[in-house]
């Protein structure tokens, strides 16, 4: 207790004494704990959302939804989906008369078009989701208010015309004078014509007030419109905000627009009135149970039903919604946590820097108070109670953010879930915040605490020689399974439902994780730098029995051996030889090993990269087989010679310039497999004995989090070494590198700066650039004028004349800046041989800085490219910290951009067409086509019609997809039996078929029509499936008079290539024509039309026309990828939200690593500027190195994003378009966030040491 | 216990050896030295720089271990000690003063005084009470709750020493404590030295490459080269 308190009392004033140091290391905790307060809380909103008010969301107390399944109940409407019949309908309200519940009814799934009308035309047709609903009842329990203040019934109760008139004929004010005057309307009103289309007769329809806002023609109240197919006019009487039907209670509203129209005017519009939605209100004394059972048993006795209406009815109740959404909310918040666990072990790295360098400033003074008696273990124990404090205030503050966080957060909680949310502070998430931040924080900070412990403390005899010592073995290992298991345990808590691995992969990941660390541990021991000549096999003292035995043993066997000189020596003499020479052998036996292990890994991943550009760089027609040992089963000599050859080259480079690495790489994997092994065997034999054990269940519980834990800790220490060597390999460039990329990126930046003044105002930058040519001639030719020191004498190399005085530099630097602004004014230009000069006058400008940069602070480089590389660790696990943030802003940014893309050029440009047509209703395809046929502007079309199918076989035996690895899905089980349910289509007509690229067999021929054959189209499915040309697939399709169906088996003619250049809708798996009978029921039928795009009117008109035919939605394939983008833009909110807080956490570790870097260079700089070095010179130094780290984690982020761009465009149906997807602009402001966030970050702290005086650090430090 | 001309040895080495590998190179620092100090002696170790005196002193402070021999405090053989058992050791049977002070920088006097009696597993005083003492005895007792910052170089090396007695050792071990110091500064802290050495009966060894300090010592150890290479008592 009593040290407790010292310790306590010690680490405050520690902290406090070193405050900078400290706020920096708060603040890395605390954004990590801010951005898992803030998506806790967005977590937290979005449950209290989705489980409150659960009677308003459900519209009722049981809501009822018409499918196939509930027979006896069902009818078809006009669209052809299901709907509950009148019968059951009246069967309902009869029983809610009885059972003395309220019931309404609604039509929800009507898909159909608004049109616009003006002076009896129709200016724009939209398509929407029409909800017929009875507005004096809809919804039970909550109040839909117009935007003006209404509600919902009075919007229907008042009469249309009135606001017709307002909006018509303001001079008219009675509906009376319209009926009574036809066609009389004021003079000059453009909407006097309206009367003459029975007017009087104006129904009320409410649009939502996205439709208002986003619909091009923009429709507002009073605007007259028609609704689907009918010609009765409707007025628009008002506005609801988009929000009053939530994503929750009617999902179509994720992609559509909405109107509510009455229920009882179904008819008038031509739609059958039978509702696909039942709502009943249950007074509160009755249990919604009882009224559930009681109605099911109503219906069962009162219509023709089969089966289990109760099981077949779908329905929900409060009571199931209310579980159904408190799961979907604990989904939400596991998934959130997760993100936010990711910001918050970023904060760990700096927690992980700051406990280094305390250990490492204070290393004398661990080393004293080991002099006094302070035990290795209360050493440890003193850093880690300063580590908690860190940990508790830091996630305090962190909570503090966190709160007004979410606050800030909330908009984008509510554009991914579509949901209003209402913000308060959640002390759950308060708390969890505190806990995380501390669990991370004590974690991360153990083993810099272990280290302390090791300090020796004979250093206070040698302060100057004072080195951090590397942690204990055994206590790293220890530490490493103690992270594993308490971070194993946090995940657990959150993934356990949804995922179930064998504990025994936990252990077999254990043992691979050890193995590899003791590998690497070994490796950097010694293994990576020759055996000295002095040295002598010995082992402590305490093990003297064991080395002379060893010894023996060794001088035994050399004895035998022809070894050189061996015979001479005395039998242990002799032993150490021989283990002298046995550990050199191994030694290069390992680093060869290893060299040409990394060397094929390369070698394998250059040839793969090659096989994929194969045909995209159109290298050749045929794509070489990637991966070496395809090449091997096709025999390719060629190839597996190639790889050879790289094997050896990478190999023997990697011997000879890095042994370390290939040390590293050879220790580390024997390590793993040994490791992996042994945790095999182990995991196998505890299996044995324990399973079904409670210890054993325990265990499987824990499983999953571990393993993933494990998982991420390989990948991670994977990054972290590959960071690691980077670093190294940049310590070892010339300073010119250094300089000639300092100088690249600041004329970027200066071009990037121009180019975008340049489009709006060239004669700015003109005159900017002239400015830079007068300011650098004039300090150009101040150069040697300014310097009043003496000439030196004939004969010295006068370093001051060969480097130029400041003068020149910056009157080179300011030209440089012109030429590269001047060369901006070119490139602009639309003439090609001026971009060549303005390209010309970039790379001078180049040259001119580099040079005069290289002359001048060629020391300063290699003092920056020194510290980086003398402090590897620390600078790699600053750019893990910020390139994590990077690479997710670069892929939510990047293949987000890309995916939109093709998606968009595949609807627009590869689809056969430029207007999708869809109906439900098989008797409206020959009306849809009559309608097309009738329109000019119509230039081609094609008709699909749509069929679920079961594949029951191919060639004769049932499909199967193999399930293997690990991981066992919760579900898998249900998806082994599912059934292998395809959607095929039909194409009308076969003779304006694509020019498909065929992997194999031919197309469709119209010869084809009404033969059992089918084309396919690769995908993941015919690949797991095997299906090839001529294989036999046998369907089982519904049909309305079998139940059974019909059983039919259709010849694969052909199969057509993913990437094949054309591609039309329903083409993955496509019948001829008449190959079906008319007894199978289809899904959908489906109508791609190209309308001539020259004139927007051709479009507009098929739209109205389209509208026309009932049951029919036409919907523009440019907004239906508008409605894409939007859909992608809502998944994306969160995960961009989350790329932020990273790259935030990212920002406070480079802000701390820059405050220690200066703290620990305090010394350094304080002789560095005694000697002469000026304070901007510091200061631009420390900026440069974190510019430097800046554009590296902006290279690797923003290359992250490209891959995964890259692989996603390779492996889409449209691999040419990657050029065009390759958003250079997003990647350079990805590069120069980085930078800018760097520099941003390091200026905080490097201002001040920069202008620290040197006295103050040389005394005191 | 041996006991040598009715003396108790509280320090006795036998055969140390100490090899240090630098880079390609193996330092033999120091190479087959025996010594014997007693109880209530104060003797010097002195030699030039590199001569291995530090090296020595921290092998027989029990902070570093010896490649070869063997060494005993109080009877105690801590050759082969675990590094907590060593730590206890160095607790409880050694002070030591050092030329750089070693303070630490945090803490005032009174609380860098009382920190090896607050280490200890059983502390054999009141650390608040004893530290006072102590620093009443070197004559800082108006410096008490003053922090090393704010000492001069002759209060921090005497709060040094206070804190080296704490415990009571029966070995103080010095290395070059006027080292750092001005000539005034080093004749008080030795003062202070002798004065503990008469008053405790504490032994002290002192490591300085000053042959006048040396010169008033009870005995001197001249280092060359990692051996002893003469031993007197001076005039």
């Amino acid at each position: 207790m009593r040290l407790l308190r010292f310790f306590f009392i010690h680490s405050l004033r520690d902290m406090w004494r070193n405050r900078t140091r400290t706020l920096f290391a708060l603040i890395c905790v605390a954004t990590g704990v801010a951005a898992v307060v803030a998506l806790r809380s967005l977590a937290f909103m979005v449950a209290d959302e989705l489980t409150s008010n659960l009677a308003q969301m459900n519209r009722g107390d049981i809501r009822l939804a018409a499918t196939r399944n509930a027979v006896g109940l069902v009818d078809r409407n006009t669209s052809g989906w299901a709907a509950f019949s009148t019968e059951a309908v009246a069967a309902m309200r009869d029983w809610a008369r009885q059972e003395g519940v309220e019931i309404t009814v609604a039509r929800a799934n009507w898909v159909t078009s608004i049109r616009q009308m003006v002076q009896g035309q129709t200016v724009k047709t939209t398509a929407v989701l029409a909800l017929a609903i009875e507005p004096d009842l809809y919804p039970f329990y909550d109040s839909i208010t117009l935007e003006d203040g209404r509600t919902l019934a009075e919007a229907f109760a008042g009469h249309a015309e009135t606001a017709l008139a307002a909006r018509v004929a303001p001079s008219l004010s009675a509906i009376g004078a319209l009926s009574a005057a036809p066609g009389a309307g004021a003079p000059g009103l453009a909407w006097a014509t309206y009367p003459t289309y029975r007017i009087s007769n104006a129904r009320p329809v409410v649009i939502s007030s996205n439709l208002r806002r986003e619909s091009a023609a923009g429709l507002a109240e009073g605007d007259i419109v028609r609704i689907g197919a009918s010609d009765v006019l409707y007025v628009v009487t008002g506005v609801v905000p988009a929000s009053a039907e939530s994503i929750l209670s009617t999902p179509q509203t994720a992609l559509l627009d909405f109107i509510y129209v009455p229920f009882s005017d179904l008819g008038v519009l031509r739609e059958r009135p039978l509702p696909d939605q039942v709502f009943i209100k249950v007074p509160l004394e009755r249990s919604v149970e009882a009224v559930d059972a009681s109605l099911i048993a109503y219906l069962e006795s009162h219509l023709q039903t089969e089966g289990d209406l109760d099981e077949k009815l779908s329905r929900i109740t409060i009571v199931e919604l209310e579980e159904e959404n408190a799961e979907t909310a604990d989904v939400i918040d596991d998934m959130i946590l997760v993100m936010g666990l990711s910001s918050l072990l970023i904060g760990g790295i700096g927690i992980i820097n700051t406990m280094l360098v305390v250990v490492s400033r204070r290393t004398l003074e661990i080393a004293v108070l080991k002099t006094l008696g302070l035990k290795a273990y209360r050493v440890t124990a003193l850093f880690l109670v300063e580590a908690a404090l860190m940990g508790l205030i830091g996630s305090l503050f962190g909570v503090a953010l966190g709160v007004l966080l979410s606050y800030l957060v909330k908009s984008v909680g509510e554009q991914a879930f579509g949901l209003t949310l209402v913000w308060r502070p959640y002390p759950e998430a308060m708390l969890s915040g505190l806990f995380l931040g501390m669990v991370i924080t004590v974690l991360f900070g153990f083993l810099p605490t272990l280290v302390a412990g090791q300090v020796r403390p004979a250093i206070v005899l040698r302060p100057n020689e004072a080195q951090m010592p590397a942690a204990g073995l055994l206590q790293t290992l220890v530490t490493l399974l103690v992270m594993i298991g308490v971070l194993g345990l946090l995940v657990s808590s959150i993934v356990n439902d949804t995922i179930t691995i064998d504990p025994v992969y936990m252990i077999v990941g254990g043992g691979a994780l050890v193995g590899l660390f003791l590998g690497v541990i070994v490796a950097n021991l010694g293994v990576g730098r020759p055996i000295p000549d002095y040295y002598v096999f010995r082992l402590p003292r305490r093990f003297e029995r064991l080395e002379n035995w060893i010894t023996g043993a060794a001088g035994g066997v050399a004895g035998v051996l022809p070894v050189k000189g061996g015979r001479g020596l005395e039998r242990r003499e002799r032993g150490r030889a021989a283990i002298t020479l046995g550990l050199r052998a191994l030694r290069q036996t390992v680093l060869l090993y290893g060299a040409l292990a990394l060397g094929a890994a390369l070698a394998s991943g250059v040839m793969l990269i090659v096989a994929e550009s194969w045909r995209p760089l159109q290298l050749g027609e045929t794509k070489p087989a990637g991966a070496i040992w395809t090449a091997y089963e096709q025999g390719a000599a060629v190839w597996i010679g190639a790889w050879a050859l790289l094997t050896g080259v990478f190999g023997l480079l990697i011997r000879w310039y890095g042994r370390a690495l290939a040390s590293v790489i050879a220790l580390g994997t024997l390590g793993a497999t040994a490791g992996g092994g042994i945790g095999l065997l182990a995991g196998r034999a505890l299996s044995g004995l324990l399973d079904g054990t409670a210890f054993w269940q325990t265990l499987s519980a824990q499983a999953t989090g571990i393993v993933l834990v494990e998982g991420a800790l390989a990948l991670l220490g994977a990054i972290f070494v590959g960071y690691w060597l980077l670093v190294w390999a940049i310590g070892k460039l010339p300073p010119v590198v250094l300089i000639g990329v300092v100088s690249v990126v600041v004329l970027a930046v200066v071009a990037a700066i121009g180019a975008t003044v340049a489009a709006r105002a060239p004669l700015a930058i003109a005159a900017v650039a002239a400015l830079g040519v007068f300011s650098g001639a004039w300090w150009w030719q101040r150069k040697g004028a300014s310097n009043p020191l003496p000439s030196p004498p004939p004969g010295w190399r006068d370093s001051a004349a060969s480097a130029g005085p400041a003068a020149a530099t910056l009157g080179t630097v300011l030209l440089s800046v012109a030429l590269v602004l001047a060369g901006v004014l070119l490139a602009i230009t639309q003439v090609i041989w001026l971009r060549w000069a303005g390209a010309a006058a970039g790379a001078v400008a180049f040259v001119l800085l580099w040079r005069a940069l290289s002359r001048r602070f060629s020391v300063d480089a290699r003092l920056i490219l020194r510290e980086m590389s003398g402090r590897r660790t620390r600078v790699a696990s600053t750019l893990l910290g910020l390139s994590v943030g990077i690479a997710g802003l670069s892929l939510v940014s990047l293949t987000t951009g890309a995916v939109s893309h093709i998606l968009e050029f595949q609807l627009s440009e590869r689809a056969e067409g430029n207007l999708l047509v869809v109906t439900r209703a098989p008797q409206q395809a020959a009306a849809i086509r009559q309608t097309l046929d009738g329109l000019d502007g119509i230039e081609h079309y094609a008709q699909f019609t749509t069929y679920r199918a079961v594949l029951e076989a191919v060639n004769g035996e049932p499909p199967r997809f193999e399930h293997s690895g690990p991981f066992n899905f919760a579900n898998s089980e249900e998806a082994e039996e599912d059934p292998f349910v395809m959607i095929l289509s039909q194409r009308s007509s076969l003779e304006e078929l694509p020019a498909y690229e065929m992997a194999s067999g031919r197309r469709l021929l119209p010869s084809d029509a009404g033969k059992n054959l089918i084309m396919v189209r690769e995908s993941f499915v015919t690949a797991h499936l095997g299906i090839r040309a001529g294989d036999r697939l046998q369907y089982r399709f519904r049909t309305r008079s079998d139940p059974d169906g019909l059983l039919l088996e259709l010849e694969v003619v052909g199969v057509v290539k993913a990437q094949s250049a054309q591609a039309g809708f329903g083409d993955q798996f496509l019948l001829p024509p008449d190959t079906l009978p008319r007894t199978v029921e289809p899904l959908n039928i489906v109508t791609v039309v190209q309308v001539n795009e020259e004139d927007p009117a051709y479009m507009d008109q098929t739209l109205a026309a389209l509208a026309d035919v009932p049951g029919a939605v036409a919907i523009e394939l440019g907004a239906l990828t508008q409605l894409l983008k939007n859909l992608l833009e809502q998944l994306n909110a969160i995960p961009t939200l989350v790329a932020w807080l990273a790259l935030l956490a990212g920002t406070a570790i480079i802000a701390n690593t820059v405050a220690l870097a200066t703290q620990e260079r305090r010394r350094q700089i304080g002789v560095m500027k005694a000697v002469g070095l000026k304070g901007w010179r510091v200061l631009g130094m420390l900026v440069v190195e974190n510019g430097l780290i800046g554009l590296l984690a902006g290279l690797i982020g923003a290359g992250v994003g490209l891959l995964v761009t890259v692989a996603v465009v390779l492996a889409s149906q449209s691999p040419e378009q990657l050029r065009e997807l390759l958003e250079l602009s997003t990647i350079a402001w990805l590069i120069l966030l980085g930078i800018g966030v760097a520099i941003g970050a390091a200026m905080l702290s490097a201002w001040g040491a920069a202008a620290e005086k040197p006295m103050n650090v040389l005394r005191y430090e | 216990m041996t006991q040598t001309n009715g003396r108790r040895p509280i320090l006795r080495a036998t055969n140390l050896t100490k090899d240090l590998p630098l880079g390609p190179v193996v330092v033999h620092a120091v190479r087959g030295v025996d010594l014997e100090i007693y109880e209530n002696e104060m003797v010097a170790i002195v030699g030039p720089s590199g001569s291995g005196k530090s090296t020595l002193l921290g092998l027989i402070g029990g902070l570093d271990t010896p490649t070869t021999g063997r060494i005993e405090i109080d009877g105690v053989d801590i050759t082969n000690m675990s590094e907590g058992r060593l730590t206890e050791v160095r607790n409880e049977k050694i002070g030591f003063v050092f030329q750089f002070f070693n303070l630490i920088p945090t803490l005032t006097a009174l609380e860098n005084v009382a920190l090896p009696i607050q280490f200890a597993n059983r502390p054999k005083f009141h650390p608040e009470k004893r530290a006072r003492e102590l620093l009443e005895l070197l004559g800082l007792g108006d410096r008490l709750h003053h922090r090393p910052m704010e000492l001069s170089g002759g209060q921090q090396q005497r709060v040094a020493i206070a804190r080296a007695l704490a415990n009571n050792p029966p070995l103080l071990l010095a290395d070059e404590p006027t080292g750092n110091l001005d000539s005034v500064a080093s004749e008080v802290v030795l003062e202070a030295l002798r004065n503990v050495w008469r008053e405790t009966g504490t032994t002290v060894v002192l490591v300085t490459h000053d042959r006048d300090l040396a010169a008033r010592m009870g005995r001197v150890m001249e280092l060359s080269d990692g051996r002893i290479v003469r031993e007197y008592v001076p005039v």
